[in-house]
């Protein structure tokens, strides 16, 4: 008698089985679409793209850190601004080739990562939260007296060279992301299948219970905030690239507190659910930008339109976390599942394999 | 030196305000009410505006104030944060955080960027008297401390004294068996966070009629977070000491070191606290266990 799922072979625990034809066809026609699309679309249009999969590299390892093994943070745009300032510093100061300081990114952003770990090991829950609300307060001041002592605003960092390729094209940059993103979202992946993610799942539902099993529950918090600070550091310095310059006024609470809601609008713990946030966070003021065009709003309205957008943001918010706690991956389970099971309503209770 | 003391007793006062809501939500809820800032500031914004609306009466505007505030307060509850009772507490802390952002926005709608001094638009004069010992400080910065000290006075007392007190000690100690034995614990929870209301209105108020009111000022908020937490987040008594310790050092860094490196002197000390003794200086251990 099947009482659980047992994967008989290492091939069945891969973390994305192409099992139906179905999904590899639209393996294949998913790949090709994301590829040649963009080809295609205006630069505008690839600028935004470019903006989602950056989001969603700070969606990924939000969602990794609080859906995935419980250590709820909102000190995000601490580990963001650790990146791109490591690796403004030392192509400015230090005259270090721009790719190699995405390296110094990811060491930096891990480094960060594990000295805001140390409070976690004692602390949970809400008292967790208070302390990454204050490590990103002392780091973004320091970063902010660094910045006002040697340049006054945000100072500007050259163009990221890979190899003989200088990037300023948005089509560049896309396909530079989207390998990235891939193989981020590879590691993410495999990580989350593997005893790791196990630990973290086991930390995340009652951490006294995986002690008491055996898990090494401080090792494996160290590791969640060295691993998702890392990837958060690296986005740092790709966005500080992308970006042009790098100036402390962009890493404010309310960044942190975005990532937080693309996992939380996405789906908590899901990998596809941090993609769905992140585009739903980054798309939502140019939707409502075109809302605006599209409707005829009073002109008060229309000059404080980034503080409109920014309260449909709170609402937004508000109605998920109220109505949808499992985000947007949630209602797309629904309508697969009803499209999947229809005439049926319920998934047979016998079914051991999913 | 004096001078120094006295300016840290009134930012004390202005943060043992708004710690003493911090800990009456947190021990209702366990939620930490992160648009606690955006209520205050919202209070003076309100005092603005009623007072015009009745003619520049400060005192009737004042009580008109606090009525629309009371009535934001407990539609924001019906709404937000009674659903939220017993759902994770992440969920419940994104609401209201989405409450501020809300609040936030219909402030900067509402009232524009521009700083608005309420004392100066209405005419009134914040006076500044020199004390005999050689201390300048002025009315509101006395209403302030006053009204600090009586309302965490007065609701010790309602806690302590009366039936509703009681009803919210039993439901923040064990909110299941409070609900077994006849406490309505969502009604319990709603009048904490009016009272919470109530405090960060009044100290909104004051604030806006001492200073300029801006929409951002309600980081205030957040740098109150650190009081509550030093003195203990569920034992009000810890508010006092807590808001003496985290005024005199924020003080101190203004006097004699950097402005601007004052600002992150509460979260050091938040910091500190929750690497040395996470509970707070009376507050429960086992409080402390139980998040």
């Amino acid at each position: 008698m099947a009482t659980a799922c047992y994967k008989t072979s290492y091939a069945s625990d891969m973390p994305y089985q192409a099992d139906t034809s179905f999904k590899r066809v639209w393996l294949v026609v998913f790949g090709i679409l994301v590829i040649a699309v963009p080809l295609t679309l205006p630069t505008s249009s690839v600028h935004m793209l470019n903006l989602v999969l950056l989001a969603s590299m700070g969606a990924l390892s939000m969602n990794v850190l609080t859906g995935n093994a419980g250590l709820i943070s909102l000190g995000h745009a601490a580990f963001i601004a650790t990146g791109g300032f490591a690796s403004a510093i030392l192509v400015t100061e230090f005259g270090v080739p721009p790719w190699l300081t995405l390296f110094a990114g990811i060491l930096s952003g891990a480094l960060a990562g594990f000295v805001a770990s140390l409070p976690a090991i004692r602390v949970r829950g809400l008292y967790l939260i208070l302390s990454t609300l204050a490590i990103h307060s002392i780091v973004v001041l320091l970063f902010g007296e660094y910045q006002t002592r040697l340049h006054s605003g945000g100072f500007p960092i050259p163009r990221l060279m890979l190899g003989p390729i200088q990037m300023k094209e948005a089509l560049q940059w896309y396909y530079f992301l989207l390998a990235i993103v891939v193989i981020t979202t590879l590691f993410c992946m495999n990580l989350l299948r593997t005893r790791v993610g196990r630990a973290w799942s086991a930390i995340r539902d009652r951490d006294i219970a995986a002690e008491v099993l055996g898990v090494n529950v401080a090792y494996y918090k160290i590791l969640a905030f060295v691993f998702t600070s890392a990837v958060a550091g690296l986005l740092g310095s790709l966005s500080a690239f992308y970006a042009g310059y790098v100036d402390v006024a962009n890493y404010t609470m309310w960044l942190a507190l975005g990532y937080a809601v693309m996992a939380i609008i996405g789906g908590f713990g899901s990998i596809l659910g941090s993609f769905l946030g992140a585009a739903f966070v980054t798309l939502l003021p140019y939707a409502i930008e075109g809302l605006f065009k599209m409707l005829s709003v009073p002109p008060r309205l229309e000059d404080s339109k980034a503080a409109v957008q920014f309260g449909i943001f709170g609402l937004f918010v508000i109605v998920f976390v109220l109505l949808e706690p499992k985000g947007l991956v949630g209602i797309w389970h629904r309508i697969r599942d009803y499209l999947d099971l229809w005439p049926y309503k319920q998934r047979p209770l016998t079914r051991g394999t999913r | 030196m004096l001078q120094f003391a006295a300016n840290a007793l009134v930012l004390a006062g202005l943060y043992a305000i708004l710690a003493a809501g911090y800990v009456l939500v947190f021990r209702a809820s366990r939620l930490l009410n992160f648009a606690h800032g955006d209520l205050m500031v919202l209070g003076g914004y309100l005092l603005f505006s009623m007072a015009v609306m009745v003619g520049n009466e400060l005192t009737a505007g004042a009580v008109l104030a606090m009525l629309v505030l009371l009535a934001v307060a407990a539609l924001s509850y019906q709404l937000m944060i009674r659903p939220m009772v017993g759902h994770p507490v992440f969920s419940g802390i994104l609401v209201t955080i989405g409450l501020s952002i809300v609040l936030r926005t219909g402030m900067v709608l509402t009232w524009t960027q521009t700083p608005l001094n309420v004392g100066t638009k209405l005419g009134v004069a914040d006076t500044a008297f020199v004390l005999p010992v050689g201390v300048l400080i002025t009315i509101t910065d006395v209403l302030l401390v006053a009204f600090a000290i009586t309302y965490i006075l007065c609701i010790h007392l309602f806690l302590k004294f009366s039936r509703p007190g009681a009803q919210m000690r039993a439901a923040a100690e064990s909110p299941v068996l409070a609900a077994l034995s006849g406490v309505n614990v969502y009604s319990v929870l709603a009048i904490a966070w009016l009272i919470a209301a109530v405090g960060a209105a009044f100290a909104g108020m004051l604030f806006g009629v001492r200073s300029s009111l801006v929409p951002d000022i309600a980081h205030i908020g957040l740098k109150a977070i650190p009081v509550a937490t030093v003195g203990g987040m569920d034992r009000l008594g810890g508010v006092i000491p807590g808001a003496l310790i985290v005024a005199l050092a924020e003080t101190a860094a203004i006097t004699w070191l950097n402005p601007a490196i004052s600002e992150a002197v509460p979260m050091v000390i938040l910091m500190i606290v929750l690497i040395v003794r996470p509970w707070g200086l009376i507050g429960t251990k086992q409080e402390f266990e139980k998040v």
